[in-house]
This record gives structure tokens, C-alpha cells and sequence, in this order.
């Protein structure tokens, strides 16, 4: 009798501190985190952090949703249903602008690769060429009304604004004389359609726009609040994932096609290994490192490329992690 | 080089011969491989370029036929559209009726869609895409598609024609209108009037082509069994390639960019931007068309689609290499068996010459017994061995004449060595001959040029008073001369028995020597019987040197120059006179053969009676006869040096040593 009454609480006890590690991963928060494209080499750092567990090993549950830029994920954000946004600095800042529930966590990229190209062969050289031509720029991109803004302030002066998809192949018929494009996408489409290089002329935005950078972090206003740890942590992680991304380029490139095989994309080895190169001329521009900090000059230049007038958003208020001098990535492992 | 030769001399028969005939049948093989290799490349790649271009050229007709049949349709269909304006039923049932007419003709095309303009088939309405095509059941099936998601205004195959204002044809995508598959479109802009009459942009007609049905005609398009048949459209992108893995992701530029080589870019953007229809390119690396070079047939559709048929350079080496190797297999056997038969002849061949290599080894060693192969062979081994056998008993003869010679040598030689001992032996033991004489004095000494001479000296008592002295030089030498010296010697020694006076006993000397001297020889010969006591000498000279007469007083050197007769032996009953002579005390008689005068040196110059004289003069004054005579002879030997002693040198010195006058 008394063995019996000694036997069932220990099988109890016993049951309970096998199931207790899983009841406490059960509980552990997933974090959300929306890409604004499909997965490729783009967002090579959160699928490194990711799949060799940078964000696990800092008790990260990181779950990354891959949208297309059709997507609503800063009203998804919004709403709640994802948690941190990875998109251009100058779309995060416009949306704030406008009132929603935006903050910057961390700047992941330091430069920007938006650009226009155009044929040489069309008579166009300078911005100024541009005047009176027909320009395709992305219908359906946030950055829409940056990119039309950067024509009309930079002397394309009545260039005829052209509507065009993602794809540059109107710009390959001839459709338009210029087209929109980012340097580790639609260019690289272009010279590998029978353009040589040196039969385009680019403009790049970053050149008008000093400091202007691409892919950040955002957040709501309390997810930044109540888990500014977390937030921290998520963009060190990432940062990490992107040294991984570059330090074995080629192992990168064969896990991210691999993922995109096994989803059923389309995979271009030679794209992505092109997309790698850009994106670490735009994380780590001249290899420098940094913590994923937002620079003064870099909110102005979105504020400008957007026409946001700044008393319309405060720095520091935009950007309680981020911004320079705050420290981003300081958090204890 | 030299070394290399040295070693190759040392290997054995058959190595050699394995060797430079193997040599020479790989030197062979490889003219043959090279003569081989021309012509099956010749063989294989003549009218190469030409089959390659005409089967591109054939595959590229036939997507041909398909192309043109779309544009057709979708000319037709716009024109119609704008001709009338239709309603929408009516428009459906266009659509229906081209889409199964197309179809039935050519079953690639499996789709026509009327896509409109916004508002343009209604007012009230801002999409309206409709779509008849054929399932992959071969049903007719209609789908009208378009809405906030799906915006087809801005999809390439809308926008470039309607943008372009001209037909064009699409970069393939994929359909999401219900058609579910790779698609390739030719899309027609089509106008229509508005209210007032003005012609604007209808929207457009879009002819689809299922992509995969293109494959067949590529399948059927190869040159052999290396060759890849391709299809690009006009900005390179890979739409059909026998690894589907390529197909729609890549462009012929973006596979390997990295990997590109600048002049290959440069051909292949030729290929796309140059105006003739076919041809060829040769690349020496493409990343599509393989790792080495390679070549590349294309032919261009009337879409600039570009069907291209890719061979790799390295194809040619791919079929010739098999049958290389079987060449190189054959050619190897063959090689072995040649190998195997110089071993067996060159192993017959070397027995013989090893046998023979050993025996003549034996021989040199001295075996002449030696077994050697009897051969009864007719060739340059046989006789090789015959000529072995024959030497082995010439030399087996010649050695045992040698053999036999050497004993007749060693023979003679023992008897010469017995003769010249008893030639010795007729000399006079001691000089003077005789104990106990205070008055005189003797030196003597006879060196023989071979074993034994025919010179010869002698001295001996005749009575109380009186010695004799003798000096002879016999012609010739060896034992004839010997023998003949001899003969005098004791000749005269009998003669003086019954006789003293020189002339007398030379008469008869030479009388003796004549009558039994069948070989002719003669004897040069002096003769002087001194009377010891008063130094009275009376001397007889038969044809020999001058006698020296040395006096002691004045140390004046004489010739005693009287020759009183011939030789002995030459003529019989010859008279001889004689001379008289008297010695004072210290004086000395000096009696010498031509030995000594005619003794040469090196550079031929002879002694002489001059330098013998002078030997005779430095020596010293009162030197007893034995120190004049090594004195003598020490000249002459420094005067001849190494010279070869070519006569019998004999001296003979006698020393008067007082005088004893008995007073009468």
C-alpha cells in the first residue's frame, strides 16, 4: 500500500517534467515577420538567421512570412496580424507620416539600390534627357511617389510617368524610354536580355537622395514598448544572418533555391548569386558594420524623397530603437 | 647523350631489339593514329555546319507554321473587331469559333482571349477579359477573368502591345485565366470608335500557344547524339531545353554570368541583333552551351525566336576517341605478338652466343678445351661457330708451338748460361797469373754484349821471365764466336808450349785457325810476351787496335800502332812481324777491342781512341791497373748512357812495375 502511494506521485512528477519543457515552448511567444516579397536572396539574412538558428539561440520564436508587394502588410501589421515589417525606410516612413502605428526598430540596410535605367541609344545621358520622354515606373510599389517625385525634382521635367509591372520587359520592347528598377532586380533581368551594361545609363536614387536606404524593421508603437528586447534582438539576429548570407555566398545561394524549389518558385542561381552581391553593397556598404542604427541623414532623405514635410514626423518618436545614438541592437544574450 | 648511349650499349641483344623495334612500331602507330584521326575528323565533321544549319533552319520552319497561323488568327480576329462592333455574345461566339478552328488546324494553339480595355465592352464595367480556350481533355471551355487582384492592364502581354500600339510577341508567362500552363502569346492591339467617332484603344487580341507543344519539333531536331536543340526568344530566355530546369528561369546571358567569356558575349549577342536568318558560331565557352568550346547552329523564327542547336567542341574528340582506343588495342596486340616472336627468335639466337661467349671466356682463361656448339647451321651463327671452333685449334696449335719454342729457349739459354761459365772459365782466374810477382801488375775485365762473346784476353807465364798478354776481338758474336775465342784461346796456350817468340806463335796461331774454319770466321788479335823481369816486350798485332802504352814518367800516351799482320783465320801461312818495346817501371800497356772504341751513345756519336786516350790521361798518375781500368770504364759508361751495348767491351791493363837489370 504504501509503495503503491509512493509509485503514483512519482510517475506523476515524472510526466510532468517531461511534458514541461513542452507546455513552456508552447507558450513561447511566435514573433511574425513579414518580408514584402517573395522569398529570394533579398532577404537573405532573416532565411540565414532563420535556418541556422541565430534567432532560436537567443530565444527567438521567429516565424518569416514571405508577402508580395500587392500585399497589405503594414495594415496587417496594423491589425495585428503580423508582428514586425521588413520594408523600405521610405514606405515606413510615409505610413507614419500618415498616422499609423509605424515605428522603426532597425535600419538593415544602410544604402539603397533604387534606380532608373535607360538606353544610351535613346539620345538619354543626363536626368535632364529624360524631360519629355516616357518613364515606366512600378504602379503598384509603395515607393511609387518617391520614385515619381525623384524624376520631377532631378530635371525629368514633363517626362510622362508610364505605369509598368515589376517586370522591365516593356523597357526591353521599347514601350518605354526609361523604366524603373532596383539594382539587384529588374537591372540584372535587363543585362541578361541581350543589353550590355555599358549601353545603359543609371540613375541612382541614393545619389540625389544622400543616405537614402532601403529594408528596415517596423513595428507597432506598444510591440516596440513592451518588447523593445525582443525588437533589439531581432535585428542583431538578422544582422548576424546577414554576415552568415555573406560570408559563404554560395552556401546561401544553394539553401535559398533549394527553399524556393521546394515552394514550387522558380529559382535562377546566377540572379540570386547577383541579388547576394547587391544586397551587401546596400547592408554593408563599403563593408562597414553597424547595428542596424538609423541615421539622421537617412530619415531626412526618405522624408525628402517622400515630400513629407518634416514637423509631419518626428525623429526620435519614428525611430525609439533605431535611431543613432540609441543604441539599437544593445541587448543583453 | 653520351651517357644515354653508353647505357643503351649495355643492355642485352634481345632488349635492344625490343626496344627499337618497339620504338619503331609506336613512331608507326603514331602516323597511322595521325593519318586515321585526319580523316575520320575530316569524315565527321565535313558538311557538319551544313546539316546543323539546315536541320535549325527545318525546325525553325515548322515553329514557323505555328507562329504564322497565330498571327493570322489574331489579325484576323482584331480586324474583325474592329470592323464590327460586336456585342458581347458576339464577341463570345467569335471567340468560340476561332478557338475551335484554330485548334483543329494546329493543335499548339489552344487559346483566344479578347481582353479589353477599361470600360470598353461596357461602360459599367472595367475588366473584361474573355477567354475561350481548349482544355487538356480537348473540351471547349469559356472563362471571363480581371478584377482588382487580377489586373491585366498592366500584365505584359496586355500592356507591351496596347503600350507599343503593333502587335508583339510575348515574353511566355504563366496563365492564370484557367488555362493553368506556360503560355505564349501573340497579342494584336485592336481600335475601336468611340462617340465621336474618334478610333482609341480597344484592348487587345491575345492568341495562346501551349509552350510544351513546341518541344516535339526540338525533340526531332538533332545533328547526333551530343547535339542539344534549344529555343530562346529574342532577349535570350530560355523557353525549351532538354533540361526543363532551365526553361523560363534563365537567359542564355544569365546562366554562369560570371563565368562569361567577353568574346562568347559578344557572339552571342551577334546572334540576336545580327539580320541573317542562319548560321553558325563557335564558341569557346558559353555556360549554356557547355563547360569546353562549342559550336552553335541557329536559325531565327519569324518571331526572332531563335532555335538554336548547341555541339560541343570537344564532340568530335567524344567519337573519335572510341574507336582511338580501339586502335590503340589492336595496335597493342599487335605490338605484344611482335614482341613475344623477337623474344623467341632472339632467345634461339643467344644460346649459341652465349655458349660461345662462355667458352671464349674459358679460352681467354686458358682453357683451350673449351666445349663449344657444333652447329651445322648455314647462317652468320653457324659460321660465327665454325669460326669459333677453327680458332680455338689454331690457338690450341699455337700455343703448344709456343710452348715448345720456350723450352728450346729455356734450353739454349741453359746451355749458353753452362758456355758463357765456361767461357769464364778460360779466362784467367787471377791477374797476374801468377803469386808473388812484385814487377807486375793486372787488370782485366770482360763485358759480353749477349750471353756469352767473342772477345777475349789472357795472360799467362810462359817461363821465369817472361808473360804473355793477349787481346782478341773474334768477328761475330754469340756462341760461334765463342766457341772460336775459345779455340784460340787454347790454341795459343798450346803453341807456347815449344814456342816464345810472338811473330812465331802467331804464324802458327793463325795456320791452326785457318785450317779448320769452315764458317770464315777470324780472330783480331795482339799478342805481347813481357820479360816481367826487365820490362822487354815484343808484341805481335794481328789486325786488332792499337795497343796504348802509358809512361809513367811522363805520362805521354802512345799508340803502339804496328799492325804486323792480318787476322787469324783468313789466310793461311801468313807472315807476322813484331815490334819491341821496353817498359820502365810504372809504365802500362792498355789492350782494348772495339768495344770500346766503337761504343755509342744515344745520339750516335762514338767513343774513340780520342776519349780513350783522355780516360786514360785523367786518371791518376799512378793509379794501380784496376782503378785505371774502373776509371776507363766509368767514362765510357757516362759517356754512353742508356745506349745499348752493341759489342763485347774488354779491357786489359797491365803495369810494369820496376826493372831489374842483371848486371853482367
Amino acid at each position: 500500500m504504501s509503495s503503491f502511494l509512493f509509485r503514483v506521485p512519482a510517475v506523476f512528477l515524472l510526466f510532468a517534467s517531461l511534458l514541461l519543457p513542452l507546455s513552456l515552448r508552447g507558450a513561447e511567444k511566435e514573433w511574425r515577420v513579414s518580408l514584402q516579397w517573395r522569398l529570394q536572396s533579398q532577404f537573405a539574412g532573416y532565411i540565414m538567421a532563420e535556418h541556422d538558428g541565430i534567432y532560436r539561440k537567443n530565444g527567438l520564436n521567429v516565424k518569416l512570412i514571405f508577402y508580395n508587394t500587392e500585399g497589405s502588410y503594414l495594415s496587417d501589421l496594423e491589425a495585428g496580424k503580423i508582428d514586425f515589417v521588413n520594408c523600405f525606410l521610405a514606405e515606413g516612413v510615409a505610413a507614419a507620416a500618415e498616422g499609423q502605428d509605424i515605428r522603426h526598430a532597425g535600419q538593415l540596410c544602410q544604402s539603397s539600390a533604387l534606380m532608373f535605367t535607360a538606353r544610351k541609344s535613346s539620345g538619354i545621358r543626363s536626368m535632364s534627357d529624360l524631360a519629355g520622354r516616357r518613364v515606366g515606373v512600378w504602379y503598384a510599389s509603395p515607393v511609387r511617389k518617391m520614385m515619381t517625385r525623384f524624376l520631377e525634382n532631378n530635371g525629368a521635367v514633363r517626362c510622362e510617368i508610364f505605369p509598368v509591372a515589376y517586370s522591365p520587359v516593356l523597357f526591353l520592347y521599347g514601350g518605354v524610354d526609361a523604366v524603373s528598377a532596383t539594382m539587384y532586380n529588374e537591372y540584372f533581368q535587363i543585362i541578361c536580355s541581350g543589353i550590355e551594361p555599358e549601353e545603359l545609363v543609371n540613375f541612382e536614387l541614393k545619389k540625389y537622395f544622400p543616405g537614402l536606404a532601403d529594408d528596415a524593421l517596423f513595428a507597432r508603437g506598444d510591440t516596440l514598448k513592451n518588447h523593445a528586447d525582443t525588437a533589439k534582438k531581432l535585428v542583431r539576429c538578422t544582422l548576424e544572418g546577414w554576415e552568415i548570407a555573406f560570408r559563404d555566398k554560395e552556401r546561401t545561394v544553394e539553401i535559398i533555391t533549394g527553399m524556393m524549389h521546394k515552394q514550387g518558385l522558380q529559382s535562377n542561381r546566377s540572379h540570386e548569386r547577383w541579388m547576394l552581391d547587391r544586397m551587401e553593397e546596400i547592408v554593408f556598404p563599403n563593408g562597414k558594420r553597424h547595428r542596424g542604427e538609423l541615421g539622421k541623414q537617412s530619415f531626412d532623405a526618405a522624408m525628402s524623397a517622400m515630400g513629407i514635410r518634416p514637423e509631419k514626423l518626428d525623429f526620435a518618436a519614428f525611430a525609439p530603437l533605431g535611431a543613432e545614438g540609441n543604441d539599437a541592437t544593445e541587448a543583453p544574450r | 647523350m653520351n651517357a644515354l648511349k653508353k647505357r643503351l650499349s649495355s643492355y642485352n641483344l634481345t632488349l635492344k631489339l625490343s626496344l627499337s623495334i618497339g620504338g619503331m612500331l609506336l613512331a608507326l602507330f603514331v602516323v597511322v593514329a595521325a593519318i586515321f584521326g585526319y580523316v575520320w575528323f575530316t569524315d565527321l565533321t565535313e558538311n557538319l555546319e551544313h546539316a546543323g544549319v539546315t536541320v535549325a533552319e527545318e525546325a525553325a520552319a515548322n515553329i514557323n507554321n505555328v507562329f504564322a497561323q497565330s498571327e493570322q488568327a489574331a489579325l484576323l480576329l482584331a480586324k474583325t473587331l474592329e470592323q464590327k462592333k460586336l456585342s458581347r455574345e458576339e464577341v463570345v461566339q467569335e471567340i468560340e469559333m476561332m478557338t475551335r478552328s484554330i485548334n483543329k488546324n494546329t493543335p499548339e494553339l489552344i487559346g483566344v482571349c479578347v481582353a479589353y480595355h477599361p470600360y470598353k465592352l461596357d461602360k459599367n464595367e472595367k475588366y473584361n477579359a474573355l477567354l475561350g480556350f481548349i482544355d487538356a481533355k480537348g473540351n471547349y471551355r469559356f472563362n471571363v477573368f480581371g478584377d482588382d487582384h487580377v489586373q491585366y492592364f498592366h500584365r505584359d502581354w496586355y500592356m507591351v502591345p496596347v503600350t507599343l500600339r503593333r502587335p508583339v510577341w510575348c515574353v511566355p508567362f504563366y496563365s492564370e485565366g484557367g488555362i493553368n500552363t506556360m503560355l505564349l502569346s501573340y497579342a494584336v492591339p485592336f481600335y475601336l470608335r468611340n462617340e465621336k467617332g474618334e478610333k482609341e484603344i480597344g484592348g487587345a487580341v491575345v492568341i495562346d500557344i501551349k509552350i510544351d507543344l513546341f518541344r516535339k519539333y526540338l525533340e526531332n531536331a538533332k545533328i547526333n547524339e551530343y547535339s542539344k536543340t534549344f529555343l530562346m526568344n529574342q532577349f535570350g530566355l530560355i523557353v525549351i531545353h532538354p533540361d526543363p530546369e532551365l526553361e523560363l528561369v534563365h537567359s542564355i546571358f544569365s546562366l554562369g554570368y560570371e563565368n562569361f567569356d567577353p568574346v562568347d558575349r559578344y557572339k552571342t549577342l551577334s546572334v540576336f541583333r545580327a539580320a541573317h536568318k542562319s548560321g553558325v558560331v563557335d564558341f569557346s565557352k558559353v555556360p549554356l552551351l557547355g563547360k569546353g568550346g562549342s559550336q552553335l547552329f541557329f536559325a531565327r523564327c519569324l518571331n526572332d525566336w531563335i532555335v538554336g542547336i548547341s555541339i560541343p567542341s570537344d564532340w568530335i574528340v567524344r567519337q573519335i576517341m572510341p574507336r582511338f582506343w580501339n586502335f590503340l588495342f589492336a595496335w597493342l596486340c599487335f605490338m605484344a605478338l611482335v614482341e613475344i616472336v623477337i623474344l623467341a627468335v632472339t632467345r634461339k639466337i643467344n644460346k649459341p652466343l652465349s655458349t660461345l661467349s662462355k667458352a671464349a671466356e674459358a679460352v681467354g682463361k686458358g682453357d683451350f678445351n673449351a666445349k663449344l656448339p657444333e652447329l651445322d647451321t648455314q647462317d652468320e651463327i653457324g659460321k660465327l661457330s665454325r669460326s669459333f671452333l677453327q680458332m680455338q685449334s689454331e690457338l690450341d696449335r699455337y700455343v703448344a708451338d709456343v710452348k715448345r719454342n720456350v723450352a728450346m729457349r729455356e734450353r739454349m739459354e741453359g746451355e749458353l748460361s753452362v758456355a758463357r761459365s765456361i767461357q769464364n772459365d778460360l779466362l784467367p782466374a787471377k791477374l797476374p797469373p801468377f803469386d808473388n810477382c812484385p814487377d807486375v801488375a793486372m787488370a782485366a775485365k770482360l763485358i759480353p754484349a749477349r750471353t756469352i762473346g767473342g772477345d777475349l784476353y789472357d795472360s799467362f807465364v810462359i817461363d821465369d821471365e817472361h808473360l804473355a798478354i793477349t787481346i782478341g776481338d773474334v768477328s761475330g758474336k754469340g756462341v760461334p764466336a765463342a766457341l772460336f775465342m775459345a779455340v784460340t784461346q787454347t790454341m795459343l796456350r798450346s803453341l807456347t808450349v815449344l814456342e816464345k817468340s810472338p811473330e812465331k806463335l802467331i804464324f802458327q796461331l793463325n795456320n791452326q785457325l785457318t785450317a779448320h774454319n769452315d764458317s770464315v770466321m777470324f780472330v783480331t788479335y795482339f799478342l805481347a810476351i813481357v820479360n816481367f823481369r826487365t820490362g822487354e816486350t815484343v808484341c805481335t798485332n794481328a789486325g786488332h787496335n792499337p795497343v796504348l802504352l802509358i809512361r809513367s814518367s811522363s805520362g805521354d800516351i802512345s799508340e803502339l800502332r804496328s799492325v804486323h799482320g792480318p787476322a787469324l783465320g783468313v789466310v793461311a801461312d801468313q807472315q807476322y812481324g813484331s815490334s819491341r818495346v821496353t817498359l820502365e817501371s810504372g809504365d802500362r800497356l792498355v789492350l782494348y777491342t772495339d768495344g770500346v772504341t766503337e761504343a755509342f751513345n744515344a745520339a750516335g756519336e762514338m767513343f774513340g781512341m780520342a776519349r780513350l786516350i783522355q780516360a786514360a790521361a785523367t786518371a791518376e798518375p799512378d793509379a794501380a791497373p784496376e782503378a785505371l781500368l774502373r776509371h776507363i770504364l766509368d767514362r765510357l759508361k757516362t759517356f754512353v748512357g742508356g745506349a745499348e751495348q752493341s759489342d763485347d767491351i774488354t779491357l786489359s791493363i797491365l803495369e810494369f812495375k820496376q826493372r831489374t837489370v842483371e848486371q853482367k
